[in-house]
């Protein structure tokens, strides 16, 4: 699959540690209207994978299980790659604009 | 109701929209999501309802990405549905693609086993063949002397070098003896071979000299057969040749040597006397090598010429020996290369004929189908969807195809195999495999889309067109000329395929009309080895063979035996140089002549006429004069203006070398190597005065001579139950193998080119029977405005044989380009032999006129009432 920006930034946060659907809603402040469809192409294609919360854990804080995503070799090495060229460019920095003539 | 309560209700009336599969983890995954953004919230609920509107989207993503396969497998079903209710035509086209896709795994699975797999050797590629070469004589691989095998050890170039000397044994003891092949080889083989023993050890550098003690190692063939797979076979001894040897190991199943073209049963050590190791005369084995890291076969080669060139000098043993090496892989395969390639090419033609012949069937059906496709289209179905069914059509009839080819693949392979026996190395395995199966499916997946594409072809885009036209309108003009192409093309391939065909047939047919200077009509062959202490003596040997042939003579059924030492047709040649008495050597070299012993009854019984002189008698013997009788071809090679009789001459090299025989007698040629190859001068010495310890007999029998076989094998186990016989043979299969593979190449051949010309047939049948249909209605206004029956029944003739004469155009046009490919395995026959051809022509002209005499016939016997009232 391409990875476009989306996709690298959702990976990356995974990548990061944050796991859940909502801290990566929190972390990236993408809507879960992006995030979602971006978790279950990342999941079609193999850069993640998912696993249900132990149940106890979930009753002992008295909330639904949550489901956990988790970054594998190969969305590691797809993260790479699409991060390289940002690299390249010396990161990403918002354009100042240009100082009038 | 609180905003979380309403989210949650959204998700779930969303759920119904997820694929069922995933329904519940999306609800729990939501829920969670929902949950959390509610604490965060902490009040501020209205929040959460903006994040569940991503439910929506999400919800919308999966159904889509499920719609898609759901599509595309709904195309599937209604394909295969599609394929069921029409079993007629379903049957024709995967019969059709399974006969081309069944030669062509077989033929993979030949090819792949042969060429394509490395052999199965430690680093294959870089392993050699070292031979020496006399290009005086044309000849380029003379085996090594011992003193050779010492001085490649020299070159830096070879990193390994062992010795081979391939030959075989007779085991005595337990119910029968036996004749085993068997090699003596270096200890330094099976490791550079990486091969070892499954149980026991390999042979020790110490065992490579004759003080060691004697040793040998079983093949697993042997060690099942012989010895009931016995566990405990270390350490046993086994008698070899009448002494005894020790087992120190069994080698694993399927274990050969390189170029070993039947098992190796037997693997002894090399065991060489002091003496022998310094030989410099007897080339009498095999030296096979590895090219060191990083030198190329070019750099190896020029090292190892210029020993040669110092040799030469140095030595007069090696006055004009040159050395040559090829890589084990060429040596391996180029013998059956040339037949494999075209085996594949002959197949891959049929897969065209065969692909041609389903697509015009599908165009066909796609014309009959205008009418739905039209309505498809009108309520609808984008070009995208129809193009999805049209391949999922195709899919379907290519994979039903694939299966039944692979079926018939393996047994094809099955009835090939045997074919080429004799020309396929030993060390390979060959199978319709997962290797070949993985073929098959790729060449269904390419098949499949070919003949999507030609569903998906729609002549006739307006839906206007398609509903007003009636089924019987005359079809558009470019579906019309995309369906003569294919039957043109059709017709092209089959005439290539014939006439190849027809070129081996005439070449197979010249070479049995061959004669080979004997009569090979009922006379049956088989090999006998006087080994042991028993025979030891020339006496005991000559013994033995004056009183089997009485014996033999003496059966019943048995008109006439003989003994030699060099069966024609045994690929052996036995070339020693020899000189003439009183005349000085050409440029100090021998002239060279192919040596044979014989009994003085061989004559008669292989029916070898004598031209003049005398023949050999029972008074030839250790005794009297040593004398010889020479052929026709060695008489008027070298004594072309005088009698060669009473001549003397004598052998250069070799046992019997400096003893002057005396020539009494000439007889007749006989093409002794192959039905292809003229005869080489010949001597026939009486083996009463070299009484060598192999031989062959030969008995000219009165009936059919293959029974004759449990009769001689009395005889000689009566005459000493330790002598084995092997290689029972009757003198036509001796012939008969001999070209073998050029009679193979020529069947699959015949085969296929005969199947590629009946799918023609049918195409042609098809097509005319298609147009004749399409015509109705202008025929039946042509009867009427008074056209005679017969000029429309010529006038349909007429576009059958324009369309062959196209195709055969083509097809001998094809044929004399590629008939390169085919010279190599013809015989007395060119690549562009005319009658070949006018029988091919004719026969297609034939199978033209058969195909199209019915629809022709029903196109003249339309009534013009009924052809216009349907129009």
């Amino acid at each position: 699959m391409r990875v476009t920006l989306i996709t690298a930034l959702v990976l990356q946060a995974i990548a990061r540690g944050h796991r859940f659907g909502f801290e990566i809603v929190d972390v990236t402040g993408y809507a879960t209207g992006t995030v979602y469809p971006a978790l279950r192409r990342l999941e079609h294609a193999g850069f993640v994978r998912s696993e249900w919360e132990r149940e106890r854990i979930a009753s002992r804080d008295a909330r639904p299980q949550r489901r956990y995503y988790e970054i594998t070799a190969a969305g590691t090495r797809a993260l790479d790659g699409a991060l390289e060229p940002m690299r390249s460019l010396g990161g990403l920095r918002p354009l100042t604009p240009k100082p009038a003539r | 109701m609180k905003p979380l309560g309403l989210a949650l209700r959204l998700v779930h009336l969303l759920s119904t929209l997820v694929p069922r599969w995933r329904r519940r983890d999306w609800t729990r995954e939501w829920e969670a999501e929902l949950h959390a953004h509610a604490e965060e919230a902490d009040g501020n609920e209205e929040s959460v309802l903006a994040q569940s509107t991503g439910a929506v989207t999400d919800a919308i993503f999966l159904r889509s990405q499920a719609m898609y396969w759901d599509l595309w497998w709904g195309d599937l079903r209604f394909a295969w549905k599609n394929a069921v209710r029409r079993p007629g035509f379903t049957l024709l086209v995967t019969a059709t693609l399974a006969l081309g896709i069944g030669v062509n795994s077989a033929v993979f699975a030949l090819l792949d086993g042969v060429l394509l797999r490395p052999l199965p050797y430690r680093d294959p590629s870089r392993l050699v063949f070292v031979w020496q070469t006399l290009p005086r004589l044309n000849v380029f691989e003379v085996e090594n002397s011992p003193f050779d095998y010492a001085a490649w050890h020299e070159a830096r170039s070879l990193s390994e070098v062992t010795m081979i000397s391939y030959g075989s044994y007779t085991l005595i003891g337990g119910d029968n003896p036996e004749r085993v092949r068997g090699s003596r080889v270096t200890a330094s083989l099976m490791p550079m071979l990486g091969i070892s023993p499954a149980i026991g050890r390999a042979f020790t550098a110490a065992e490579d000299l004759d003080q060691s003690s004697a040793v040998a190692i079983l093949g697993e063939g042997l060690w099942r057969r012989r010895y009931g797979a016995d566990p405990a076979i270390l350490g046993r001894s086994i008698d070899v040749d009448g002494s005894l040897r020790t087992v120190v190991g069994v080698m694993p199943r399927g274990a050969a040597l390189p170029g070993s073209r039947a098992d190796d049963e037997l693997w002894l050590p090399m065991r060489m006397s002091p003496s022998e190791r310094v030989n410099e005369i007897g080339h009498n084995y095999t030296v096979l090598a590895r090219l060191a890291d990083g030198v190329t076969l070019a750099q190896a080669s020029a090292e190892l010429e210029g020993f040669a060139v110092r040799m030469a000098a140095e030595r007069s043993s090696h006055q004009s020996l040159g050395v040559r090496l090829v890589p084990v892989v060429e040596q391996t395969v180029h013998g059956i290369r040339p037949a494999l390639v075209v085996a594949a090419a002959s197949v891959a033609l049929l897969l065209l004929v065969a692909t041609a012949n389903a697509s015009t069937l599908l165009l066909a059906r796609a014309s009959n189908r205008r009418h739905e496709l039209a309505v498809r289209a009108a309520l609808g179905a984008t070009a995208g969807r129809l193009r999805s069914l049209a391949m999922a059509e195709g899919l379907v009839l290519a994979s039903l195809g694939a299966l039944s080819g692979l079926i018939l693949g393996s047994w094809t392979l099955r009835a090939l195999l045997p074919m080429f026996d004799g020309s396929l190395p030993r060390s390979l395995s060959i199978d319709v495999d997962g290797r070949a199966a993985l073929f098959t499916a790729a060449l269904a997946g390419a098949i499949g889309i070919v003949l999507g594409a030609v569903a998906a072809y729609r002549p006739g885009r307006r839906l206007a067109d398609a509903l007003v036209s009636s089924t019987r309108s005359t079809a558009s003009p470019a579906a019309a000329r995309g369906r003569s192409a294919l039957v043109v093309a059709q017709i092209a391939l089959a005439v290539l395929l014939l006439s190849a065909a027809g070129l081996l047939i005439s070449s197979v047919a010249k070479l049995s009309r061959v004669r080979p200077g004997f009569d090979p009509d009922r006379v049956l062959t088989f090999k006998v080895a006087l080994t042991g202490p028993r025979y030891a003596s020339a006496p005991a040997r000559t013994g033995f063979i004056s009183d089997l042939v009485d014996r033999l003579a003496a059966t019943a059924g048995v008109r006439a035996a003989g003994v030699t030492s060099l069966i024609p047709f045994s690929g052996m040649r036995g070339a020693n140089g020899v000189e003439i008495e009183g005349r000085a050597l050409t440029n100090g070299l021998a002239i060279v002549v192919d040596q044979r012993h014989v009994s003085p009854g061989y004559f008669q019984a292989m029916r070898i006429p004598l031209v003049s002189g005398r023949a050999l008698t029972e008074a030839d013997d250790s005794r009297t004069e040593r004398v010889t009788v020479i052929n026709r071809t060695m008489a008027q090679r070298y004594f072309p203006n005088e009698s060669p009789l009473n001549r003397r001459v004598r052998t250069v090299a070799g046992f019997d070398s400096e003893v002057w025989f005396r020539i009494i007698g000439v007889v007749d040629d006989v093409r002794h190597l192959s039905l292809t190859r003229d005869p080489v001068p010949e001597m026939y010495h009486p083996i009463a005065q070299t009484a060598v310890p192999t031989f062959t007999v030969v008995m000219r029998t009165t009936g059919e001579p293959s029974a004759m076989a449990p009769s001689a094998r009395a005889v000689v186990q009566d005459a000493d139950p330790n002598v084995p016989i092997y290689d029972v043979l009757t003198m036509d299969d001796r012939i008969a193998s001999s070209f073998a593979q050029t009679r193979a190449t020529m069947l699959l051949l015949l085969a296929t080119s005969a199947l590629a010309a009946a799918l023609a047939g049918v195409a042609i049948y098809g097509s005319i029977w298609y147009s004749v249909d399409q015509r109705l209605p202008e025929i039946g206004i042509r009867l009427a405005l008074g056209a005679t029956r017969a000029s429309v029944f010529a006038g349909i003739l007429r576009r059958a044989m324009a369309l062959a004469l196209l195709g055969v155009s083509v097809g001998i046009a094809s044929s004399m380009a590629t008939g390169r490919l085919l010279a190599g395995m013809l015989f007395d026959t060119r690549a562009t032999d005319p009658p070949t051809y006018g029988v091919v022509v004719a026969a297609v002209m034939a199978l033209t006129i058969a195909a199209s005499l019915v629809p022709a016939r029903r196109a003249m016997r339309v009534d013009p009432m009924i052809a216009l009232r349907n129009a």
